[in-house]
Formats: structure tokens, sequence, C-alpha cells
């Protein structure tokens, strides 16, 4: 089946057009941004959407612009892309680890960080929880309104979403933090990440963190703060062993989830160190 | 004869002549015909484990598009088998295993296949099923075959019962005295083994034709002659009727060591008329490969204080799956292997091969060698901490030498097992304790294996040619290893004089050579290559005798080299091999000769061996494996520091080859050893469905193998060489298990030692003491001895 | 809906479903096979190729995007006659086993060497996970991928 046309895929030329065609009510249609959830739908058992939308020639959804303040990422913009831009930015570091580790060189050019966001059924995202803690604003467009939303309101609300609505442009804030991600594998590479952790803050003069933002996925169904582990480390001085007690006490507020990756249990055990490592790696210079 | 020759010749890192092609993406593998008949085929199959069939109604999907035939049992009926005919091509009234085949389409596109599987109506009732060998040994367990009994009994002498499909035992002196003398200590273990994957890259597929009256199937196999039989077996057909050619295979290691899609495009292409090409998606080919098995087993030994084995007892469950297969014949090799390596004074051994409603496992590289020596290696190590030994001292003074004698009581000629620790320890150095900086667990292990060349019927045609080359007609499979492209010519060359870019090696047409058992198990290089020895004998015959009327010389003074026949001692003198032949040519016909191999035909003890196919092995093959690794106390995670190895080669004719398999095959162990994962859940079908949960290694996770090959070891086989394919697999398993339980100073009982295992074991947690359904007592847990 | 497509600078018609994946169509209706399909869902690499010079996994890319670009397959890499130094290198340290994934790591290294001429070990290795080889143990084609830095030319 295809649309009135009798197409299958279209090219959206604009981003009124890719809306008009993702709200048609007549089949099932998608937005295809890098492709590489949507083209693994048999392998899912899934039947493959009858409409693509791809999204590749929107001007609006391409490039990343640096101002002082903020930087602007185009939703289609790749992992790989996002990498080579963010490489001297210490305060978004997160996200530079996160587009620079996942999945492998050919889906790293593929993957967009549109697509990584609105990919909700896919429980190990490495972007999504850098986004979280570098305090990201998601650009949405729907016919005839623009909206922005806060990151934490944005995944709160991902899985009801509307169909003709789309992630247009993400906004990071520019600060003095620090930032970074951690993942847990159980090889070296080829695979999605047992459980990761992205974490950001700043050190005061006196040696003790502020404003600490913590984000954790795959170890729950959807990415996540953690909240009880932030409160605790609020005003600590640095301590790799004392994050990783504090860690210890606080992993409570998760449950793990079991997986043909991995057991719920060793999901949760390994957290603690993940969030060690992650303030090593803030604290090495 | 072979005073005419310097084989020495044949040593030689030879290129393989393939790579171009490949490298260009030219070379066509079967996948890559698929498309070029006329029909696509696909299979309907069980997705529940086990469940009477009531009702197939194929009405509506023979009326859909492009649909041209469906086949079921009926139109295919008959059992086959190794050991016991216990295998339906199709499900015959019985669903025995999630994946099982219950039909399969034939229609013009995939597409329309797929479609017209989908509407094919089953009315099924299910039943229960056991999905684990303890259940199937519970006294009220359902029997996976109700008619077992039945069955036919292709290789007699077995103890058959219920779930238990096949027995094969030993018993070699008086294990009970032994266990009850007062100067020895008992050392008892359980282990427990997952399955393993091969994950060969071009999946199981097969294109069958009908032509001239015959079947002609090309296939992705390591056993055409299997390939023949069962699919002439199974269509109601003299073999003679079916015709198999096998092209270059992509990744074999087991997985295609016997029939396997075969059968399904063969009797479509008979209903249809047409052509017809059948492949496994990936999905298919994960969830239903014939795995190395899972297993249980228990061993005791009983040891005196100087490290004498005075008795070993061991039973091993070997889960066959829904269906005997291969592991009826490998229940062989527990004998050789956990029964092996070392000297025992008295020995039972019993290996049950368990149905289960689970898919049939089968035959991957070194088989139940990998566990059986994981198993018996950590009991050894746990054997020398209770008596106090070094381990690399116990096994020095253990291993089995010249002389000495295997569990079946064959003799074992040659030392082999001990010179090899000594070069493991001159070149590695002694177990030091080591601290890494990083908080890590340092560990080290040194294993001992003993793995057997797959010796048997091979055959070989060479064809002398006026241009001075020289053809070379086997059977054999090219999947990979390259024996044929590699140690295979540079043998022919070097027994005709000739370089081996003039030999040229026809690929696998059972119409144009003679049988042969297949290619796996190290029976390349030793079987077809001592095949191919004889049939270059009679060809050497043949010519010398022309030449030695032609240059008037006697017939010992004259010597093959270099594409001439030249007179001893005067270079330069005789003639060309072109010449010869031509010559030869005029006066006989053109040049050819044949020549076969079988078994050599060690012996056994007789009486100790029960149901074993392979009584005593013909050409053992060993090796010695260290390893070191550091252990993340936090996570789990093992990283392998260094890996080295020994191995036993017989003769190393092409070292850089043998490399690449050392190389290749370690890597696929540490796959084994740490993250390839099977679990089977309720519906008895595989979690790890594809690559992005069946985990097998990066190449960030692996690094350099070093090795010594250690030559001179007694071999029939061509040059003395044995088969190098198979054993650098063999140890893995053993030796990081060892070496984490050093480094962890805790028991390891189970692989895969994933990170979440290795956090059981250090937290004492993952030690299983028992297995509540293999008796401590011995002979319970057979049906002969009970 | 057709679609016209630049494969190996040679202009090809497809009239089939846009959605099908690039791989499908390379194999099933140009008789393309030197891409292989293995794992289905982008984690082996055997079924690389370049678009606009850029290594995608061509299983995971609806080649209904595609008309405009330039594909680039293992049939447009190297000839019988000369290969390109990627396939030299590995042809010379003889590395080659069954074959399969030896056209994605081709394809692979070619991109990745053409914009960094002198990696390290740890570079190759990194980049090499995106190809995986069931056969090889990938020690030795990282050796034969080194070696081409040392001979200075470049694809």
């Amino acid at each position: 089946m295809a649309d009135a046309a009798g197409k299958q895929l279209i090219i959206a030329q604009s981003l009124d057009e890719a809306l008009a065609a993702l709200a048609n009510t007549g089949l099932s249609a998608i937005p295809v941004a890098g492709g590489t959830w949507v083209m693994r739908a048999p392998i899912r058992q899934e039947a493959p959407a009858q409409l693509f939308v791809s999204l590749h020639a929107i001007e609006e959804l391409k490039g990343i612009e640096a101002a002082p303040e903020e930087l602007v990422v185009g939703a289609m913009v790749s992992h790989r892309q996002l990498a080579i831009e963010l490489s001297d930015m210490a305060d978004l570091k997160a996200i530079r680890v996160a587009a620079e580790k996942s999945a492998n060189p050919s889906v790293r050019n593929m993957a967009t960080i549109g697509g990584n966001l609105c990919s909700t059924n896919f429980m190990s995202p490495d972007l999504v929880p850098a986004l979280m803690v570098c305090d990201a604003t998601i650009n949405v467009q729907s016919p005839g309104a623009k909206t922005e939303i806060p990151i934490e309101n944005y995944i709160e609300t991902r899985l009801v979403r509307p169909n003709n609505e789309l992630v247009t442009r993400i906004r990071l804030p520019r600060g003095s933090f620090r930032s970074t991600h951690q993942r847990l594998l159980m090889r070296k590479a080829g695979e999605y990440p047992v459980a990761n952790l992205s974490m950001r803050l700043s050190i005061g003069g006196d040696g003790r963190i502020a404003d600490p933002r913590i984000a954790v996925a795959s170890v729950e169904n959807q990415p996540r703060r953690w909240t009880g582990l932030e409160d605790a480390l609020r005003g600590e001085v640095v301590s790799k062993v004392k994050i990783k007690e504090l860690a210890i006490d606080q992993v409570k507020e998760f449950t793990g989830r079991d997986g043909p990756d991995a057991p719920g249990w060793y999901r949760l055990r390994i957290l603690p160190r993940l969030a060690s490592d992650a303030l090593a790696d803030l604290t090495v210079n | 004869m072979k005073r005419h020759l310097n084989l020495n010749n044949a040593v030689m890192n030879l290129p393989r002549r393939d790579a171009r092609d490949k490298l260009l993406g030219r070379t066509k593998y079967t996948i890559d015909a698929v498309g070029s008949g006329d029909l696509h085929a696909v299979l309907l199959r069980a997705e529940i484990p086990s469940a009477k069939i009531k009702k197939i109604d194929l009405s509506v999907a023979r009326m859909m598009p492009g649909v041209k035939a469906i086949a079921t049992y009926d139109d295919a009926p008959g059992l086959h088998g190794l050991g016991i005919a216990d295998t339906p091509i199709f499900a015959k009234d019985v669903i025995r295993y999630h994946g099982e085949p219950i039909a399969a389409v034939a229609a013009t596109t995939l597409a329309q296949a797929r479609e017209a599987a989908k509407a094919i109506g089953l009315v099924l009732e299910e039943q229960g099923a056991v999905l684990t060998m303890r259940e199937a040994f519970a006294g009220d367990a359902a029997l996976v075959h109700p008619d077992w009994a039945d069955y036919e009994i292709i290789f007699e002498g077995a103890e058959r019962q219920g779930n238990i499909a096949w027995e094969a035992t030993v018993v070699r002196g008086d294990t009970d005295e032994a266990f009850s003398r007062s100067d020895v200590a008992i050392v008892e273990g359980c282990y427990s083994v997952g399955r393993q994957s091969h994950v060969s890259f071009e999946p199981r597929v097969a294109l069958a034709s009908y032509v001239d009256g015959r079947f002609h199937i090309q296939t992705s196999t390591q056993v055409p002659w299997t390939v023949r039989h069962v699919v002439a077996k199974v269509l109601g057909v003299p073999d003679s009727h079916v015709r198999v050619t096998v092209p270059a295979v992509g990744g074999g290691f087991g997985l295609k060591f016997d029939c396997s899609l075969e059968p399904y495009a063969a009797v479509l292409a008979r209903m249809t008329g047409k052509s017809v090409s059948i492949a496994n998606t990936r999905q298919e080919e994960q969830m239903t490969c014939l795995c190395r098995e899972n297993a249980e087993i228990r061993i005791r030994s009983a040891v005196t204080a100087d490290g004498e084995i005075v008795g070993r007892e061991a039973t091993v469950l070997m889960d066959a799956g829904a269906y005997g297969g291969e592991q009826v014949f490998l229940s062989t090799m527990t004998a050789h292997t956990l029964g092996g390596n070392y000297k025992l004074g008295s020995v039972k051994l019993s290996s049950l091969v368990v149905y289960t409603n689970t898919p049939p496992n089968g035959a991957f590289r070194a088989c139940n060698g990998v566990y059986n020596t994981f198993a018996l290696e950590q009991h050894t190590d746990e054997i020398c901490k209770v008596i106090g030994m070094d381990p690399i001292e116990f096994r020095r003074k253990t291993v089995i030498g010249n002389g000495d004698i295997g569990a079946t009581g064959q003799v074992f000629k040659g030392d082999v097992l001990k010179p090899m620790l000594d070069t493991a320890i001159e070149n590695y150095g002694t177990h030091e304790n080591k601290t890494l900086p990083d908080g890590r667990l340092y560990g080290r292990s040194t294993t001992v294996g003993t793995w057997f060349i797959f010796v048997g019927s091979s055959s070989a045609t060479i064809n002398l040619n006026s241009d001075g080359s020289a053809t070379l007609v086997t059977s054999g499979v090219e999947i990979g290893q390259g024996t044929m492209v590699q140690a295979l010519p540079q043998i022919v060359a070097a027994n005709l004089g000739i370089h081996p870019d003039d030999v040229i090696v026809k690929t696998a047409d059972t119409d144009a050579s003679g049988r042969d058992l297949g290619v796996g198990g190290g029976r390349t290089t030793v079987s077809i290559g001592a095949a191919s020895e004889a049939a270059c004998a009679e060809v050497r015959k043949k010519i010398i005798a022309t030449a030695s009327q032609l240059l008037q010389t006697k017939a010992d003074n004259l010597f093959l080299s270099k594409g001439r026949i030249e007179i001893r001692g005067k270079s330069g003198s005789g003639m060309t091999i072109q010449a010869v032949v031509a010559q030869a040519e005029a006066d006989f016909g053109p040049v050819s000769g044949s020549g076969s191999f079988t078994n050599p035909g060690i012996l056994a003890k007789p009486g100790c061996a029960a149901g074993h196919f392979i009584d005593a092995i013909d050409m053992p093959v060993h090796a010695v494996h260290d390893c070191e690794l550091a252990v993340d106390p936090e996570t789990g995670h093992v990283e392998i520091l260094s890996y080295r190895v020994v191995q036993d080669v017989g003769r190393a004719l092409n070292p850089r080859a043998i490399h690449g398999q050392i190389q290749g095959g370690v890597v696929q162990g540490l796959g084994y050893a740490l993250q390839e994962e099977i679990t089977i859940n309720e519906n008895g079908a595989f979690d790890q469905e594809g690559f992005e949960t069946y985990r097998i290694p990066t190449a960030l996770d692996v690094l350099p193998i070093e090795f010594v090959l250690h030559e001179g070891a007694p071999s029939c086989g061509p040059l003395g060489a044995k088969g190098a394919g198979e054993i650098p697999i063999l140890n893995v398993g053993a030796a990081v298990a060892c070496a984490v339980a050093n480094a962890t100073g805790q028991p390891v009982h189970q692989l895969p030692l994933t990170p979440p295992r290795v956090l059981q074991v250090m937290d004492g947690k993952d030690a299983i003491l028992n297995f509540p359904h293999i008796s401590p007592v011995w002979k319970d847990n057979t049906i002969r001895f009970a | 809906m057709t679609i016209q497509l630049k494969i190996n600078s040679e202009y090809l018609e497809y009239h089939g479903d846009p959605r099908a994946s690039l791989l499908e169509v390379l194999r099933e209706t140009f008789r393309l096979t030197g891409s292989k399909s293995v794992c289905c869902e982008g984690f082996c690499g055997a079924c690389a190729v370049h678009i606009n010079g850029e290594l995608v996994a061509s299983c995971l890319k609806p080649v209904g995007v595609l008309e405009g670009t330039e594909i680039t397959t293992i049939e447009g890499v190297g000839s019988i006659e000369k290969l390109n130094p990627i396939q030299q290198a590995l042809e010379d340290h003889d590395v080659v086993q069954c074959g399969m994934c030896f056209p994605g790591i081709v394809m692979t290294f070619t991109s990745f060497l053409e914009s960094n001429p002198n990696p390290t070990r740890a570079d190759v290795r990194a980049v090499m996970s995106g190809n995986i080889c069931r056969c090889t143990g990938y020690e030795r084609i990282v050796d034969a991928l080194l070696s081409i830095q040392m001979n200075g030319e470049v694809a």
C-alpha cells in the first residue's frame, strides 16, 4: 500500500511537507532520519511502515550553529559530525563522547541526534542521557506551531508525543561546566551498552561539587536522572572513593531490567563504578 | 618411490590463490547464486517446542500468488541420522523443537513464499516439553521420542532408553578398588557449559535442480557425500541420482558437517520441475544452529600424594536437542578427551546423549573436546590444590607419553605432551604471582589438551596434463581454512616435482571424485592429503617408467624436480615433464592415477569401550596453552594479557597458514570462554537471535596469539603433517577458566565467564556443588551397568 | 516509482519498493553480490559501501533516498589487474580465509586510510570494531593494514 500518489517513500523538501505527510491517517507513516533504527524493523519482526518520510533534504534540520551562550544542533546532524564539532568543548564532552563511542563507524556516519532522541523503544541510547545532563532544550515543530521543550519534559512525554511533530533543533547551553559520558559493555565494542551514565558538574573554588547532573540509560526501560546521587553529591568535596560509597547507597533508586544482554542486578552492581569513573574523568585536569 | 623426490619442497608459505577474487568481491558463494534459479523456497517452522500436529491445511497457501509447490512430511518421508535413524526432514505428526521445519513453500519470489508460509493453517495440540536435561531425567518426564525403541539402529553396540538417545561407556580396571584405597585423596567436581553458535558468515543455503533425471544440488556444505546420501534417501532414489557440487564456502566450523537445507530444495525441485533455492535468514541460522552442545559433567578422581591418578570416574550429559545427530557420534570423544591427557590407573566414563525439546545440536570445531578439556583441566588444578602440587609439575609427571595406555586401552606412541610442556616453560617462563597496578586481579594458567584428527575415507585422482600441470580431483571443500588451496597443492606438487601453482584443484563434485567423509576435524590435510599422495604415487610410477625408457637410465637414478625428470647427479641432463607426458600419452594414453585413504586402525583394549564409533584414535593431536589475564573485581571483565600456544602439528606444511588458524581458532575459543552465551527461554527458543545479542569477539576484544609449532610427533599424514585447524580452540575454555580461578582464588565451574558470572564466581555464588540428577555413584548414571 | 542510481560510475534504474535496503537492491536487482548480507542490522560491516565517499551500512539505507548520490561498492574498488593498496596489502600478507568479511573490510579501510594515512594499531583496531570476522581473529589483518602506511601510498 502506498500514499495517494502511489508513493512508499517521499523525500520531504520542507518541514511543512514532512508534517503533512506524517499526518496522513490513511496509512502508517514514519519519519526517516539516518534510518538505522527504522531499517531494522524486519529484525524486530515488525512490518515496515507504509510510508517513509525522509528528512534528509530539509535545510532547517541540518547544520550546527555555534554562539557563545549556546550551541544549536540540527536534528539531522550525524553522530560523526557532532563528535567532530564538539571536539574542543569540555562542557559538552558528554555529548561528544556519546557521539564518538556509540555503535560503529558506519552507523555513526548515518545515525542522527534527532533519531536517537526519537527512537523511544531503544533502551540503550548514548546521546539521550548526555543531552539530559547538558540541559538541552528540544525545539519541535508541528503544523502551525513551534515549541521549545526542556529535555526532562521531552523525555517524560516522549512516548505520547503526536505523530505530526518533528524535532527540529537541539539547543545546548554553554558554560563553565565539565561533563563526561561513561558506558559499560560486555565486550569492548560492537554492542549496546549494558548501562551508561552521563555526568555534568562544576567544581567550586573550594573544591566542592556544584550543580551536579547525572543521567543513566539502559538500566531501566527509559533514561532518567539519578536525583538521589545528585542530591548526595551536591556540596561534597570531590573524591572517587566517596562517590562510590554514595552511589552504592543511592543505587536503590533504580530497578534493574533483565534483558538478553544482561541481568538487572548486574546493571545496578556496576552503576557505582560508572559514577566514580565519570567523576575521575571530570577531575583529571 | 619417494626416493625420487625431495618432499621437503612441500614446505612453503604458499599464498592462497583464491584471495584476490575474495578481496574484489568476485567470489560467488552459494548464497550469491540465490535468485539465479527459478523459484525461492522458505520453511514454515514450529513456534512452540512440543506439540502434536493435528492438521496441516495447505489449501489457502496453495492458491496464493506465485506459489508453485508446498512440501510436507509425506513428500519426503523417512528417518535418517548417525547411529540411530531418528530424524525426519519435516515434522511428522509431532513437533519436537522450536524452529522445526513443518512445511516448505516454493514460489516465484521470496516475498510470495513467505506470505504463503504464513497462510498455512496449523492445528496443534501443545504438549509438555522437556527443555533441560534435568527435566529429561525426571521419573515422570515426557518422552521426546516415545517410539525410541522402534528406530532403525545404524551403528550397533550402544544402550538407549527413553530420553537417553545413546550411551557410550568405558570401563578399564577397578575404580572401586582405587577409590577405597587409604593413600588417596578424592577430588570431585561438577561442571556445566552452555551452547556455542558458529556464526559462519555465509548461512546454510542450497540450490536444487532436476536435470536429465538426476538431482543437482549446489550447496554450502563441508560434506558433499553426506548430502548426496541423505538427499537420495529422503527422496527415495538411488544415491547415484544425486550430484552435489560445492563452490567456495563462507565459513563452516562444523555447522555444515551435516545435510541441512538441501533435501527441501530437492523435494521442491522435483515437485515443480524447476530449480529452487533456499537459504536461512540470519535469525533462522542463529535459532536453529547446530550448536556445540550444552553439557553437564560430574568427575571424580582418586589421586595419591605424589600425583598418581589411580582412579577416575566421570559422567557427561550431552544435550542432543530434539534429535540425536552429531552428539550420538561425539559421545565417543569423551573417552579421548575427558579420559585423555593423563595416565589413569583405572577409569570409568559414561557419556549420555540426552533428548530435549530444543533445537538439535551438532559439531563445532573440536566439539565436546572443548568443554571436556575445560572440566578436566579445572579438575586437575583442583587436584593440585588438594595434594599441594604445582600444576605444571603435576602435568609434567602425569601426562601420557610413549607406551602409556589411554582410557580405552590404546597404547600411545611417542612422547609429545611432556616435551611440549617443556617447550612452553622454556619459551614462556614459569608462573609467578604478579600484582597489577590498577587493582585488577592477575591470573595465569598452563593447560594441556588432546584431540584427534578425524581420519577416514578419502579418495583422490590426479590427471597429469600435457602442459606439465596436474589436476587434483577430490571432494574437498574450501571453507576458509586454506587447505584446498595451500597444503594440498603443496603436497601434490612436491610429490610430482612441480610447482604448486601448476596444481589445479578441482572444486568438489560428487560426479567427479570418489567418496569422502568431508572437510573438518583436520581431515583435509591428513586424509585427503594421503589419498592425494597415493594418487601421485601411481602417476609418478607411470612417468618414471616412461622416462626411464626415454633416458635409458634405471628408474632408481631418476629424480623429479622443478618440472623436470632429472638423472640423479647430472642436473640438466633429464627432460621436461611435458616431454615425458607426451611420450607416455602416445604409449599408453593420458596419464592419471587414483588413491585412497582410510583409518589406519589403531587398537583399543577389547571390552573397554561400548557404544563407541572410534575405540582408539588413530592420530591424536595435542596442545599446550599458556594464558595470562586480568580480572576487574568490580565489573567482572576479563582482559587477556597474553595468550601463548605450543601446537602439535607433526610437520608445518604452510606455517603462515597455520598462524592464521591459531589466531582465528584461539579467538573463537575466547568468545566461547568469555562472551558467547545462549539462553533458552520457556518457549524452547534461543533468546539470542542475531549479532546484537550473541556476542562474538570484535577486533577490540582480541590480541596477537604467540605460538611455537611442535614438529616430529608420530603421524601417518603426508610428510608427517597433522591437521592444524581444529586444535587451536581446544584448550581455550580451560585456559581462561583456570586462569580466572587462579586470579580470583575461586573454582570455576561454568562457562562462559561473562562479566556477571565472574562476579558470581568472586562472590562465591557460582560453584555448582551438585547435580541432583547425576548420581555420585557412577554406575547409577548408566543403563548398561546400573 | 523509478529511481536512478549511480553505482560505480554507472547509471542503473530501479523500479521496486523504495523502502528496500540498498543491500537488497544491490544483490537481488543488480546482482552485485560483492556486498554481503550477514547480520542485517548494521553490526557486522559485511555490507559496507561508500555513499558520496562516506562509509555506510547498505543494509540500513533505504534505496529511495539515494538518487543523486554516488554509490561505490566493492565491485568498484580495484580490479583483477590492479588491486587498490588495501586489497594489495591484504593479499600480500595472505590473511584472507573464508572471505565473506573482506569486501566490507576493504570498503572500511579504503575510506579510513584516505583521511588517516598514518593510524596507530589502536586506531586500526577501533575502526575495525565495525567489521566482524569469524575466521581470522583480526590481528593479522591489522598487521597487513598497518604495513600500508610504510609504503607511503594510499587509495
